[in-house]
């Protein structure tokens, strides 16, 4: 069956004509793909006009792809890279800078923050104690939202494609080192950003009523 | 190892990249030092948070539309040209032998076969061969046996090898030739073929290879049909449309599906009667080509379904 086959083997496929082996990566990394481009720009329609774009484009170049590298690297390296140009014609790019970063890192625990915690916490007296999971999901998303395009990245790939910081530094272009410190900074900054929005201490607790796990 | 080593490999930590002896060193300096546990303990709060970040599924309309889009790029398949000029050139051998053995095959069908065998690479101008409409069909003289033949590759465990055929059988049924079918996703050969085809294709490719008679058809060479293309059928008296190609693939149809989500649904139009039927060819998990007897002249067969054209050969009893 050639939905047992590996990507690598199904690319090789479809090199040499076999359409359906395009077809089963298709179903296979559709859903990766669309979310990876939903996380890049956290806009729907965007998405939508550059997911058939991504996959037109990975049809394309098929015939260029080498066994030497693993498809997955492959192929989220040119879907990040039409991402970016996407990105550039847009011109929405939001660079969170390292200075940034670092500023937010020291003031993780703040004054700033606290005030806004209360505010919003103000607002939702009641509500943020037993959080359903969608409730859950939708402050998460939020945050992740905040974070710089590169960090959304590095933490999707991560966290959602379970790839290696070295499988991720391949397909950015980048050193291990800095991909590990952006996803560092990732989860520094999903915390920061939930305390803002006052609803950190409730996601913890619901969070650890869930999973009693232990350090 | 002190803080700051530490905290160079919290990341590797956290998600298990570590080797283990490095692993044993950052747990038991995590037992004894406050500040690093509390660090790590935040960032994997963070961590298990991120668990509940949503995967959005792909919008149904975007999956249809980028089949639609898809247009193939001529890709050069060397392997599959390599395994169809040496299985061509073969079955023209065999194919003269026996046209001098049995004397009996029309001069139309002997010319038919060799263009039949530019349909043996389609990887030459991609997959979607430019032929579809069928202008004209040379109807041979004699009946003709046909006989199809599939190897599996190694990858393509779909292709059943099927029944052999002898010499004794072809004798016995006063077959007067054979036409073999190699059929493969990329590659497809039409020829006369009499026994012995197997164990020589074998022994040249070292693929395994059997061969089992259908039907007392003649057939077209396989061409490829796109959606909302139609094929004027050999004696000019009736049509085939292809109207629509369902492909929704379905990844566990042997557990969850009852097939495999994926057919071509044909209107075929008769002149003489002027009626007109659909026909919905369903690709199921068996790997033969899909077979539909129309009427008592013509037999449609679907060879391969991919998301823009259909591989088609129609069959004539004439």
């Amino acid at each position: 069956m050639l939905n047992t086959q590996s990507d690598e083997v199904l690319i090789g496929l479809y090199q040499n004509g076999r359409e359906e082996a395009f077809s089963i990566l298709f179903q296979r990394h559709r859903k990766g793909i669309y979310n990876f481009i939903l996380r890049f720009f956290h806009q729907g329609q965007v998405a939508e006009d550059l997911f058939q774009e991504a996959f037109l484009k990975l049809v394309k170049n098929a015939s260029r792809y080498e066994n030497k590298t693993k498809f997955t690297t492959w192929m989220y390296a040119i879907v990040r890279n039409l991402c970016i140009d996407e990105y550039r014609k847009l011109k929405i790019r939001k660079v969170v800078s390292l200075e940034e970063e670092v500023k937010l890192r020291k003031g993780s625990d703040g004054g700033e923050d606290k005030k806004r915690e209360d505010y919003i916490a103000d607002q939702k007296p009641q509500a943020l104690d037993r959080l359903v999971f969608e409730e859950r999901s939708y402050y998460v998303t939020k945050a992740v939202e905040k974070l710089s395009q590169e960090q959304r990245e590095v933490l999707y790939l991560r966290e959602k494609q379970d790839m290696s910081f070295q499988e991720i530094a391949e397909i950015m272009g980048e050193s291990v080192n800095t991909i590990k410190s952006r996803m560092r900074y990732a989860l520094e900054n999903i915390r920061k950003e939930l305390k803002a929005m006052g609803v950190f201490d409730a996601l913890k607790r619901s969070e650890e009523t869930s999973h009693h796990e232990v350090l | 190892m002190k803080c700051y080593d530490i905290d160079t490999k919290l990341m590797d930590y956290l998600y298990g990249e570590l080797h283990r002896t490095e692993q044993g060193i950052v747990l038991s300096h995590l037992k004894e030092c406050l500040s690093c546990s509390r660090k790590v303990n935040e960032l994997k709060t963070s961590q298990k948070l991120l668990k509940v970040l949503p995967d959005e599924e792909v919008p149904v309309h975007l999956r249809q539309e980028f089949w639609k889009k898809t247009t193939r790029e001529p890709l050069f398949a060397v392997w599959s040209w390599r395994v169809v000029s040496v299985a061509a050139g073969f079955v023209l051998g065999v194919f003269s032998f026996y046209a001098v053995r049995f004397h009996i095959l029309p001069h139309t069908f002997e010319s038919k076969v060799e263009t039949a065998y530019d349909m043996a690479a389609p990887a030459k101008s991609g997959i979607v061969a430019p032929i579809a409409k069928i202008e004209k069909i040379e109807k041979p003289k004699e009946s003709i046996l046909t006989a199809e033949v599939s190897y599996p590759e190694k990858t393509q465990e779909e292709y059943v090898p099927r029944q052999s055929v002898s010499r004794d059988q072809i004798e016995n049924d006063n077959v007067k030739s054979v036409s073999l079918g190699v059929t493969g996703g990329t590659h497809s050969a039409f020829g006369p073929i009499a026994s012995g085809v197997e164990s020589h294709v074998q022994e040249t490719q070292n693929i395994p290879v059997s061969s089992s008679i259908r039907t007392r058809w003649f057939a077209t060479k396989p061409f490829m049909m796109k959606e909302g293309q139609q094929a004027v059928l050999p004696s000019r008296q009736a049509k085939i449309l292809l109207k629509d190609i369902l492909y929704s693939p379905c990844t566990e149809y042997v557990t969850k599906c009852s097939w495999s989500g994926v057919g071509a649904l044909y209107e075929f139009y008769n002149e003489a009667t002027s009626q007109s039927q659909t026909v919905f060819m369903k690709k199921t998990n068996q790997g033969y080509p899909i077979q539909m007897k129309l009427n008592d002249t013509y037999l449609l067969e679907v060879w391969e379904i991919t998301p823009t054209a259909v591989r088609t050969v129609i069959k004539t009893s004439q």
